[in-house]
């Protein structure tokens, strides 16, 4: 159901979202060896990991996803924080052993790093390891979620009551696994969202993450780490299937 | 007559979908009775504001049909009397904590199992639903200390938990599912065999379990999950 990265392909690493203490760490463990190792191939002592960041309280989100990695290990931080609404440049990539998205509002973070969409799947196809963390997760699909919160006009998932809810939109994503990604599941009760797009056949199927919790998307099919669920949201022959996956 | 399962959240002015056919069912059963207004049977459970929250259901029944309520309003903790359900055409089971609802009418389980089995329509809201199951999901947000659902509608309890209700339907239910994002709590207590199967239920959206199987009106939908080969199918039923 995911893109199986062909050869030296790096691995992608999709976190839900809320794992951001230096507790958290081992989440971010695998992504950090894989940059290492890579990082050591181009001859670095520590791996250069480009840390990306579209949000609207920039730059503070980068910085903490910065201390969270140093906390895995010693790196050489590539960091690029824009606001919402403005895009990432290429530069953003330069020579790095491994690429991190952080959170946002998906449609900005989508947005800011539509430039470099090609780019990314290219060095990923190259060996690059991904990680992204919440709208940085879901962006890695080739399918992306939206924010919304209603399927043909219908509530499907939680509201501000002080706000209606929008339709739920699908746009273009970075395409590094073939299924929607969901972060924040069970904290944000989002799974009902999953079950109504697949159901309606706004996408294929979907993941969704936990906060707390990674999905780890490599030449050995999926991992899971970390003390959440990973829903595995499909359609089946009488409805939508749903399993979890438990680390 | 039928079970009506409503998901909670009161009805926009005017809206008959959600009481109407219940309201329409007790009448034809006052009517049979020589009664020409249904006598209703409304029970609220609740921490300090029962007369309250029975006067509001009194309030949306009324909306579909001149009824004549029989208010039992009780405070978390106490029990509702068998006199609540004597000579009733239908009976309205309202809304706020599940687990203490489950406590204060155990008693008067049987009683309401006779009745329904006699023909007198039961409409549960929100925790009148979830407590309508044989055995019923009454709240909790993890298993085995993985958080499972939001915090919102864990009814102040962490494990989910499953406890006798008064089996009226024989699935799990859980409501204010797409508002309150409860499909996972569902999801996961069937997969892990606490349910063995559930029905979940949107707000201003009922569920009506009548003769003819499954119906739903209002404007949300019904979530249907049922146990598989691996986890679970879930698929939704609307209006």
């Amino acid at each position: 159901m995911t893109v199986a990265p062909e050869g030296r392909s790096g691995s992608i690493h999709l976190v839900g979202g809320g794992a951001l203490t230096a507790a958290d760490a081992p989440l971010y463990a695998p992504f950090f060896a894989e940059a290492a190792a890579r990082g050591r191939a181009a001859g670095r002592a520590r791996p250069r990991i480009a840390v990306i960041s579209v949000h609207p309280a920039n730059p503070t989100p980068a910085g903490v996803l910065v201390d969270v990695l140093a906390a895995a290990g010693e790196f050489d931080p590539h960091v690029t924080a824009v606001r919402g609404g403005e895009e990432v440049g290429l530069a953003a990539l330069a020579e790095v052993d491994g690429i991190v998205v952080g959170g946002g509002i998906v449609e900005e973070v989508r947005d800011g790093l539509e430039p470099l969409f090609d780019e990314i799947r290219r060095q990923v196809a190259d060996g690059v390891p991904y990680l992204g963390v919440s709208a940085g997760a879901m962006i890695a699909a080739e399918a992306a979620l939206g924010g919304g919160s209603r399927v043909d006009g219908i509530v499907v998932s939680p509201e501000d009551p002080d706000e209606p809810g929008e339709e739920l939109e699908i746009g273009g994503g970075i395409g590094l696994v073939d299924v929607a990604v969901e972060a924040h599941v069970a904290q944000r009760g989002t799974l009902s969202r999953l079950v109504a797009a697949v159901e309606s056949g706004l996408i294929g199927g979907a993941l969704g993450i936990d906060e707390r919790t990674v999905l780890v998307v490599g030449e050995g099919g999926l991992r899971v780490e970390g003390s959440g669920s990973v829903w595995q949201v499909l359609p089946g022959e009488r409805g939508v299937a749903v399993a979890t996956v438990g680390a | 007559m039928s079970v009506h399962l409503v998901g909670g959240g009161w009805p926009a002015a005017g809206d008959l979908a959600v009481f109407g056919r219940f309201v329409d069912e007790a009448t034809r059963r006052a009517t049979a009775a020589g009664r020409s207004e249904p006598r209703i049977a409304v029970v609220a459970v609740r921490d300090g504001d029962a007369a309250a929250h029975a006067a509001k259901l009194v309030e949306v029944a009324s909306v579909a049909g001149a009824v004549d309520p029989v208010v039992t309003a009780v405070e978390h903790g106490g029990e509702v009397p068998q006199a609540a359900f004597a000579d009733v055409d239908g009976v309205i089971v309202g809304g706020g904590n599940a687990p203490a609802y489950r406590a204060a009418l155990e008693p008067r389980f049987g009683e309401l199992r006779r009745l329904v089995a006699a023909g007198t329509p039961y409409l549960g809201f929100s925790a009148g639903a979830m407590i309508a199951a044989e055995r019923a999901l009454i709240g909790g947000r993890a298993i085995g200390g993985v958080v499972v659902s939001p915090e919102m509608g864990d009814q102040g309890l962490d494990e989910v938990t499953v406890a006798p209700g008064i089996g009226l339907v024989d699935v799990a239910i859980d409501v204010h599912v797409a508002q309150w994002g409860a499909l996972s709590r569902l999801v996961a207590a069937v997969e892990a065999g606490i349910a063995e199967g559930g029905l979940g239920i949107d707000e201003e959206t009922v569920l009506i379990v009548g003769e003819g199987g499954l119906e739903v009106q209002g404007r949300g939908s019904v979530w249907r999950v049922l146990p598989a080969e691996h986890g679970v199918v879930v698929s939704t039923i609307g209006a």
